[in-house]
């Protein structure tokens, strides 16, 4: 058998091979739509996704939620269910699947439901608004945190305290390939019309470095944007996906690996021995490496998370991380485009933007980004750094939800059949 | 407008011998009598033998800073900035978040030699770190 043969079979056999992603919707991310609920821009992404997949919201019978403000009136420390469980009455049919966790396992977990039949069409939806006066920095005063809050740390603090590090022991030559790769994702949401940086760069990384410090080394445009806005995505088998609109998208490989206890416990800067091991056991289960990803949804929080995610997956070995951003990798004419929506820092981090990242990713496959090129009507892409964000032609694409230093990195690999 | 505050550590069953001690100016970390390992953050059973001898253990109150952050934005405005919070590592091992006090921001480095200070006001106890004063 040929080795595409070999790895055609080998994916036939995983359990997510059996579920498509089918609909993805993304509201207006904006820096304020207080007057906006979480559970209103929840229901439009949801409305939004169930018409680009063509699937009566009535078939969906599984849901993931991360929605600001919701339940109402529920009272946080007495909340005996979560949060799914009051989406039965707001969808008015009974679910046959609940999610255990949020973000990329979820989706994960939904397509391997999906596979054993508990359930078959499966929802995932965020809705997360602000108060008009909120500030933006993470609340920091809860009982679990006894031993971190106090020293007035909050999560660009965290970070920070990792990239401190990393820069001692690879050196201060990684502070410019921060801000770089800060730069080249910014440069795709000035690209993006949707993105909250849209038409605000381009950017050097220059100008990363004389923006606003946060906390060392970390600057302001190392940073996640702050802003509302609400997503959702819909995944259902095989079989189903056949008669929806658009091309269905493939979960060729995914996986998750939580280090520590984020925010409750210092962050781990090291001590995990192989951290991508399980990365790789899972995408050699689906008989794929990295050679053949053509387009990067990496999880932007910080600059130093790319670098970061970058090493613990693979691209590059540990400490070459800088060099690596340097040889442009990341741009449009790299091996590797990254974060090319603009991502967590300049297309939206809406409080929990984990599901963007596939999004951006079924988008990029399905060729149906927007950007300058789009603008001419006839849907073709020219591809020019610094005027296009359509990747050439991608087939699969590598997608991650929260790394280092903060706990937790989940991946998944999605395919255009 | 409300006052903006710092948050304050709330001690529970488990860590109140932790804050009792330093409210005397001690520093105690929780070791276990089967192993030997010392455990922060306080944890009911041993992370490595996972029996339930752990002991609270005073300890030399010396370390250096494994890493930093000079902070510029605070969480509230209760901090005055810029501030420095660290994870510092003590010489028995186990690493702590904390803040350095004492020190010119510009002037501290990771593995820099300093010593546990404790803030003993009322109505919680706070430990920090400062150089080690040669």
């Amino acid at each position: 058998m040929t080795a595409a043969l070999v790895r055609t079979a080998r994916r036939r056999r995983h359990p997510l091979a059996q579920a498509r992603v089918v609909g993805v919707g993304t509201t207006e991310q904006a820096r304020d739509l207080s007057h906006r609920s979480g559970m209103s821009l929840a229901l439009e992404a949801l409305r939004l996704a169930a018409d680009d997949s063509g699937i009566d919201i009535a078939e969906i019978d599984g849901i993931s939620s991360v929605v600001s403000g919701y339940p109402y009136g529920a009272d946080d420390e007495n909340l005996q269910l979560s949060q799914e469980m009051y989406w039965m009455r707001q969808l008015g049919h009974p679910l046959r699947w609940i999610a255990p966790q949020r973000g990329i396992p979820a989706i994960l977990d939904a397509a391997i439901a999906i596979d054993r039949g508990l359930a078959s069409t499966v929802a995932i939806v965020v809705g997360m608004s602000r108060p008009a006066d909120s500030t933006n920095t993470a609340a920091w005063s809860r009982p679990a945190n006894e031993f971190t809050g106090w020293t007035g740390s909050f999560t660009a603090v965290q970070f920070a305290l990792a990239g401190q590090r990393y820069l001692h022991e690879y050196g201060d030559k990684a502070l410019h390939a921060m801000a770089r790769s800060s730069a080249t994702i910014r440069n795709y949401g000035h690209l993006n019309p949707a993105a909250v940086y849209y038409g605000r760069g381009p950017f050097t990384a220059r100008d990363v470095l004389d923006s606003r410090p946060i906390a060392t080394p970390l600057t302001l445009l190392m940073c996640s944007t702050v802003n509302d806005g609400g997503c959702a995505l819909i995944v259902t088998g095989r079989e189903r996906a056949r008669d929806t609109r658009k091309r269905p998208i493939s979960i060729i490989a995914g996986g998750d690996q939580q280090p520590y206890t984020p925010y409750v416990e210092a962050p781990v800067l090291d001590g995990v021995p192989d951290e991508g091991a399980f990365a790789r056991a899972a995408m050699d289960r689906a008989g794929i490496t990295l050679d053949d990803i053509d387009v990067v949804e990496l999880y932007d929080h910080f600059a130093i998370g790319v670098l970061m995610e970058f090493e613990m997956f693979g691209f590059c070995g540990r400490g070459e991380a800088a060099d690596f951003v340097e040889s442009g990798v990341m741009e449009l004419d790299g091996r590797y485009p990254t974060c090319t929506d603009g991502g967590n820092q300049a297309y939206s981090h809406n409080g929990f933007p984990a599901i963007f990242r596939p999004i951006e990713a079924v988008r990029q496959l399905r060729r149906e980004v927007v950007d300058p090129c789009t603008a001419d009507g006839t849907g073709r892409h020219y591809h020019t750094p610094g005027e296009c964000r359509a990747v050439r032609d991608p087939k699969l694409a590598f997608v991650t939800n929260p790394g280092p230093p903060t706990g937790g990195a989940s991946f998944m690999v999605l395919g255009r059949d | 407008m409300t006052t903006a505050i710092r948050p304050v550590p709330r001690p529970t069953a488990l860590s109140a011998p932790f804050w009792d001690a330093a409210r005397s100016g001690e520093l105690v970390i929780q070791r276990c009598a089967t192993c030997g390992g010392y455990e922060w953050t306080p944890q009911v059973g041993c992370s490595r033998c996972y029996t339930e001898t752990l002991q609270w253990t005073r300890v030399s109150g010396q370390g250096t800073v494994y890493t930093y952050s000079v902070v510029y934005r605070p969480p509230t405005p209760a901090y005055d900035t810029p501030f420095v919070v660290a994870i510092v590592e003590l010489a028995e091992g186990v690493r702590m978040m904390t803040d350095l006090i004492e020190v010119d921001p510009a002037e501290v480095r990771i593995e820099m030699p300093v010593e546990v200070t404790f803030d003993r006001e009322l109505p919680m106890p706070l430990y920090h770190f400062r150089p080690v004063t040669a």
